[in-house]
């Protein structure tokens, strides 16, 4: 049973939920890239204080290893993975087809996996958006990136507060179903992009 | 230096603070293109930090508009004159502003770290003013301490010891 | 040996698609960006193109166009994640021969290499 919540104003619901099920497609993407079965579950979207976001990663300086995108076309945002560094190992192992524990160390050909997998689920989530709203959003190619989650994260959150003090946040948690790997799917879409897709569905 | 005496108060994302209290380490955590620029006056002995965001605040003013560098410097400065320190008495270190992306090869542009040091050190400047240190830029993130007891800067990185500016 | 050109910017990519091509008896160049696989094009003459979209530099479908340019007859297949009709639409009228969906089945990928080669 997934546990899910929508904490946005009402201008954004629609938009949310259609955001919810971009995030639902992404796990799929994963699972299929991994071949396994990937479980989403918990998925939320809030508007929260942009200093809390960090919190989402662990706290501003825990270490994560995270694949970064950028959203562009359509519409601008931030998507990004995050993962524990043990976790993100194990994943790299089953990614290489190793052995669980091989992997101690994210040199190029790891970093390379974490960012495939990144532009998988990028891609996923933002293939459901463009079918729902007829937009074309592309996502960039993805940085991987592991150290302390508050400096991961300033660059979103810069260009969040460059504007608002408040960030959305859509959030959908995933594991194995033998919960060895756990992750978050974080995407940061602005506030007049979910506006946008509830005036799009509202019309269809 | 007695650790267990020392409360930690956190300087967030835009925030600009100042302390007299010797029990008192202020600090910026996880900083990646932000930038945390550190103040002290050794004999009036009062602090500040601000925790820089974004460089220009095009006309924005306020509370809010600390986040930006080119507000942020003059209010940090403002509020430490209030609590007795004296412009020319004070020692002035900055740190941060690293372009974090990493390991692909494909050098996605964070410029903002860089954009940011920019202003701020615009900002030193235009009060005649020079950081005695800048530990900035590179690719990895910081987290900066200034011990009100001692003015130390204390640096660090992931995995890695903290070290004085 | 037939020879295909692999175009992404994943090293993990080009590895797998690598192995896969070899053991089933290709001759592989690389290129991880659309500059890249300009150059690579000219210079190999592959006999085949696998082309992803999402790149830094120049993205895959720039680069088709270039290479159409070059090559009006070159066989390319785009090879992404990035589904979405109007992308396919764009790459099927650049001249693309096929559009296949990451993350593929082996067999897949293969099977429009053979359409390719003929």
């Amino acid at each position: 049973m997934v546990k899910q919540v929508i904490a946005v104003e009402d201008s954004l619901k629609e938009g949310a939920r259609l955001v919810l099920l971009g995030s639902q497609n992404a796990i799929t993407g994963l699972s299929q890239m991994v071949d396994r079965e990937i479980e989403m579950t918990a998925v939320s979207a809030r508007q929260i204080p942009v200093d809390e976001v960090p919190d989402l990663f662990g706290g501003r300086e825990e270490v994560a290893v995270a694949v970064y995108l950028a959203v562009t076309g359509a519409t601008e945002g931030h998507m990004f993975l995050v993962y524990p560094p043990k976790t993100a190992m194990s994943l790299v192992d089953l990614l290489l087809g190793q052995e669980p524990g091989t992997t101690q160390e994210l040199t190029e050909m790891e970093a390379s996996a974490l960012g495939e997998m990144g532009n998988i689920m990028g891609s996923f989530y933002l293939n459901a958006l463009s079918d729902a709203s007829g937009l074309v959003l592309m996502p960039s190619p993805p940085a991987v990136i592991m150290d302390m989650a508050g400096s991961i994260l300033d660059v979103a959150l810069a260009d969040i507060l460059d504007e608002s003090d408040d960030a959305l946040v859509v959030e959908a948690v995933f594991s194995t179903e033998d919960q060895q790997i756990t992750g978050n799917f974080l995407v940061l879409p602005s506030p007049a992009f979910l506006r946008q897709l509830s005036q799009t569905v509202a019309k269809k | 230096m007695t650790v267990s005496n020392v409360t930690t108060i956190m300087v967030g994302l835009g925030e600009v603070k100042i302390s007299k209290d010797p029990e008192l380490v202020l600090a910026c955590l996880g900083l990646g293109s932000c930038v945390a620029i550190s103040v002290f006056d050794p004999v009036a002995k009062v602090g500040g930090m601000a925790h820089v965001v974004l460089p220009k605040s095009n006309g924005k003013t306020g509370e809010r508009a600390s986040r930006y560098a080119d507000v942020a410097v003059p209010l940090l400065f403002e509020r430490l004159k209030e609590g007795g320190a004296v412009e020319s008495r004070c020692v002035v270190n900055i740190a941060g502003g690293a372009q974090m992306s990493v390991a692909l090869g494909i050098g996605t542009a964070f410029k903002i770290g860089e954009d940011n040091i920019a202003a701020i050190h615009a900002a030193l400047k235009a009060k005649g003013l020079k950081p005695k240190a800048a530990d900035t830029g590179g690719r990895k993130g910081r987290t900066v301490r200034l011990f009100i007891e001692t003015g130390k800067t204390m640096v660090s990185s992931a995995g890695n010891e903290s070290r004085e500016l | 040996m037939p020879k295909v050109m692999v175009v992404d910017d994943a090293a993990f990519m080009r590895m797998r698609c690598k192995k896969m091509l070899v053991e089933n008896g290709f001759d592989v160049v690389e290129a991880s960006n659309g500059i890249e696989a300009i150059s690579v094009y000219k210079e190999s003459h592959p006999d085949m193109v696998l082309m992803d979209i999402t790149m830094p530099d120049m993205d895959g479908l720039a680069a088709l166009r270039e290479i159409k340019k070059i090559d009006p007859s070159a066989k390319v297949a785009m090879v992404t994640a990035m589904g979405q009709q109007a992308l396919v639409m764009e790459a099927l009228k650049i001249g693309a021969m096929d559009f296949v969906i990451k993350p593929f089945d082996q067999e897949r990928v293969l099977g429009t290499i053979k359409k390719a080669l003929g």
